[in-house]
């Protein structure tokens, strides 16, 4: 096996990996976790978690977050960009949009609203659009708007839909931003 | 999770079941989505003497004891797992 490496890898590439994971792991994982968006808890989690591992294994264990980040943290970030799109560009129109979950729904009630725009892009991710509501990112302007009406308790909500909350937020008068 | 009503770490359960942790942390991120688990961090005043920055761990809530125990129940039944599972993780997780 180890023979078999030598043969495919070529030297120079050999020793930089085993300079830069070898000898520099805590500085190539924190390279590696900008993978992830700076809201994401997985950054601060596998840079903590690192001075657990042994440090025989540490080399090991920081090619795995590699992996992980390309997959879960970059392809994730570029995924959650294209569905903001596409919703912002449907969302003027429709009235609605939803809230899956209370502790969304709390942090919005706090003027928190672009963490509900990165769960709701999220949830579209899991395929659980499929009763025709609208999820969307919300503009500024309008993110305001829904901030005021959250603070002034004026918004109709219940929770029908599923575990989750639809939130009544517009009339067609107020989607004009 | 055998032990249900404690605190755990992506790497520990990594290392305890033998799954990569490339696989561990999105099937904890799952399980935190069904709300089966909750996380947190650790108290600074317990990392204080480690020199190290606090970790993010896991707990089993009320809701993933259920389904856990019941997956784990249904697992025990199976003729493909019933042999891996030991008896005291079906009595930790209900």
């Amino acid at each position: 096996m180890t023979a078999l490496i030598f043969h495919i890898i070529a030297w120079p590439t050999f020793a930089m990996a085993l300079l830069v994971f070898g000898f520099a792991p805590g500085a190539a994982l924190r390279l590696i976790v900008l993978a992830y968006k700076r809201d994401n808890p997985r950054r601060r989690e596998l840079a903590a978690e690192l001075h657990n591992v042994p440090r025989i294994e540490r080399p090991f264990w920081v090619a795995e977050q590699l992996e992980l980040a390309i997959f879960e943290g970059l392809l994730g970030r570029l995924a959650v960009r294209r569905m903001k799109r596409k919703w912002e560009i449907s969302f003027f129109g429709r009235r609605s949009f939803i809230v899956n979950e209370e502790g969304v729904f709390n942090r919005a009630r706090n003027g928190c609203l672009h963490e509900v725009d990165h769960a709701v892009a999220r949830y579209v991710l899991q395929d659980l659009a499929d009763d025709g509501c609208l999820f969307a990112a919300l503009p500024a302007s309008i993110r305001k708007a829904v901030h005021d009406s959250f603070m002034n308790d004026d918004i109709g909500k219940s929770k029908s839909l599923r575990i989750g909350m639809r939130v009544q937020v517009f009339s067609s008068t107020t989607v004009d931003a | 999770m055998s032990d249900a009503s404690d605190r755990h770490w992506g790497y520990e359960l990594s290392k305890r079941s033998g799954v990569r942790s490339g696989v561990m942390y999105p099937i904890l991120q799952r399980l935190l989505d069904e709300g089966w688990v909750a996380d947190g961090w650790e108290e600074q005043v317990k990392v204080g003497k480690a020199k190290r920055p606090p970790r993010r761990y896991y707990e089993v809530t009320d809701e993933g004891k259920i389904a856990l125990g019941a997956l784990v129940a249904e697992a025990r039944h199976d003729a493909r797992f019933g042999q891996l599972i030991a008896p005291q993780i079906v009595n930790a997780s209900t």
